[in-house]
């Protein structure tokens, strides 16, 4: 009837019309850089997934400029996933032997995405609060024990994982927050 | 205004959320905390912004494997790795930077990048192409800026001394970084004495400027002169701010620039060091205030220091302490 696809509210419109007007053109540019169609044609759709939950869509004054960013982003994260995905694979097989059952490719994408994710939050914060929160969460370690290894004060910790769960909340609910000052404005 | 209270009051809100979170989450809680926090979550708004923290701390769950966390760190680790390598690059160019600075700004470092310069104790003459003569003495350097309506001459470091060849259209300018000594045809000497410039006019008349002279405007109060003329025998001083009024050149004290002697009569001591501060090729401590009374007579070579301050300990109370090649202190004898 029409290639127009359902779209529930404005944002979507407007990722919508982004899609006709671009897509075949973006397609064609990560195939010319990536020379393999089928990469290029997953890359042009987390693309546009990705603009799905982006609330600038309405600022965008360059598009193309702006989706071939977004594309180069992606395929730096992809590159980076795999890359930990490796890493996660061989720890894996290290410290479960080499005949263990492997993860399911369902699982091990879950996994490496979520890694990547954790990663990316992580990344920018200083050594100590990355190490400090680890001991925490992942090796669940009480305050103490972390200050003694990490050879700092019980109310330095304190501070470093305060440090790290407000980074992460700032990343977590950038989009709210813009979302809520624009309602202000 | 309003909404600046909205969001500095969801601020704050936040912050504490991320505290008590930390502090239930300690793995060591006292019962006097966890009173403490029930109270504080049943009140308005502290909920919901504590459990956003509960539901970032929730994403780690599926994740929390010994293969995972390892995986994570070596990741960051490798990250770090890649922005250590950047920064130690950046420091490498900053370091090089700076070394190059303080290359420049010594005396080897000046005549590396100057025209011409004398680096050993020997007198070098330089002919220029209007028939002007340059003599340089030890450790000076200058670069030399000739074009068809100027002639121009700057004194990088030590001193000089030249006779000009008489060019009507095109005065001769000599500048150090104090000031600048403008001539139509005479001789005369000029030496960058580190905090002031010295000329000294043996032929015909020198305008002295300060440097700053340039950027002064008219309509300023003039307190003080930017620019002396300069007569035969006469001497002055320039720094980038001001010209000394020119003086009689002082008849107990003169440079043979030739010889490379200094002939003084019953003249300070401490005018004697500076001016061999000026050919010693490193760094001499004076300690003014013990010898500032001690006068001195005689003919002292300035192509030897070494020399010429082993003549002077030996005839006068003052001690020369070396800590190496390249400097030295000289206090009175105890």
């Amino acid at each position: 009837m029409s290639n127009q696809p359902y779209c529930s509210n404005q944002k979507n419109q407007s990722v919508a019309q982004l899609y006709i007007d671009h897509q075949s053109w973006l397609y064609k540019w990560l195939n010319n850089k990536l020379s393999c169609s089928y990469q290029a044609a997953d890359f042009a759709q987390d693309t546009f997934m990705r603009l799905l939950n982006f609330n600038g869509i309405n600022n965008i004054k360059e598009p193309r400029a702006f989706l071939t960013t977004t594309a180069s982003r992606i395929i730096i994260d992809d590159a980076r996933r795999k890359k930990l995905e490796k890493n996660y694979l061989e720890r894996y097989y290290y410290y479960h032997g080499e005949q263990a059952c492997a993860p399911s490719e369902e699982d091990l994408l879950a996994i490496s995405q979520s890694l990547t994710i954790i990663v990316n939050m992580l990344d920018a914060l200083p050594v100590k609060c990355q190490q400090a929160f680890l001991m925490c969460r992942f090796d669940g370690m009480c305050h103490t024990d972390i200050a003694a290894q990490l050879g700092v004060s019980n109310s330095m910790i304190k501070k470093y994982m305060a440090k790290t769960m407000l980074h992460c909340y700032q990343l977590v609910h950038k989009d709210e927050l813009f979302n809520l000052l624009n309602k202000r404005l | 205004m309003k909404n600046q209270n909205e969001s500095q009051h969801d601020n704050v809100l936040i912050h504490a959320a991320a505290q008590w979170h930390v502090v239930m989450h300690s793995g060591e809680v006292t019962l006097a905390e966890s009173t403490e926090f029930s109270l504080w979550y049943k009140q308005a708004n502290n909920a919901e912004a504590y459990d956003k923290f509960t539901g970032i701390w929730e994403q780690f769950e599926p994740v929390k494997t010994k293969t995972a966390r390892l995986t994570i760190s070596q990741a960051l680790k490798d990250n770090k790795t890649f922005t250590n390598t950047t920064k130690a690059v950046a420091s490498c160019c900053i370091f090089l930077g700076f070394s190059t600075y303080l290359f420049t700004s010594t005396f080897v470092g000046k005549a590396y990048f100057a025209d011409h310069y004398t680096l050993s104790n020997e007198l070098t003459t330089i002919s220029l192409n209007d028939n002007s003569q340059v003599k340089l003495s030890p450790f000076s350097a200058i670069n030399i800026m000739y074009s068809e309506n100027s002639r121009h001459i700057e004194l990088v470091a030590g001193r000089l001394m030249i006779d000009v060849a008489k060019d009507a259209n095109r005065p001769l300018i000599i500048s150090s970084q104090h000031g600048t000594a403008r001539a139509l045809g005479t001789q005369f000497s000029m030496a960058d004495l580190g905090d002031y410039s010295e000329i000294r006019v043996y032929e015909s008349k020198v305008e002295v400027c300060a440097l700053a002279n340039k950027n002064i405007k008219n309509n300023q109060p003039n307190t003080y002169q930017q620019c002396q003329q300069l007569s035969p025998g006469q001497t002055s001083k320039v720094t980038r701010e001001s010209v000394e009024k020119p003086q009689t050149a002082n008849n107990g004290w003169h440079i043979n620039i030739i010889n490379q002697t200094l002939v003084v009569d019953d003249q300070p001591l401490v005018n004697v060091l500076d001016e061999l501060t000026v050919h010693y090729f490193g760094y001499i401590k004076i300690n003014r205030s013990t010898l500032q009374n001690i006068r001195v007579s005689g003919v002292f070579p300035l192509n030897d220091i070494d020399h010429t301050l082993a003549v002077i300990s030996a005839s006068l109370p003052i001690k020369v302490n070396r800590y190496s090649s390249f400097f030295m202190s000289i206090d009175i004898k105890k």
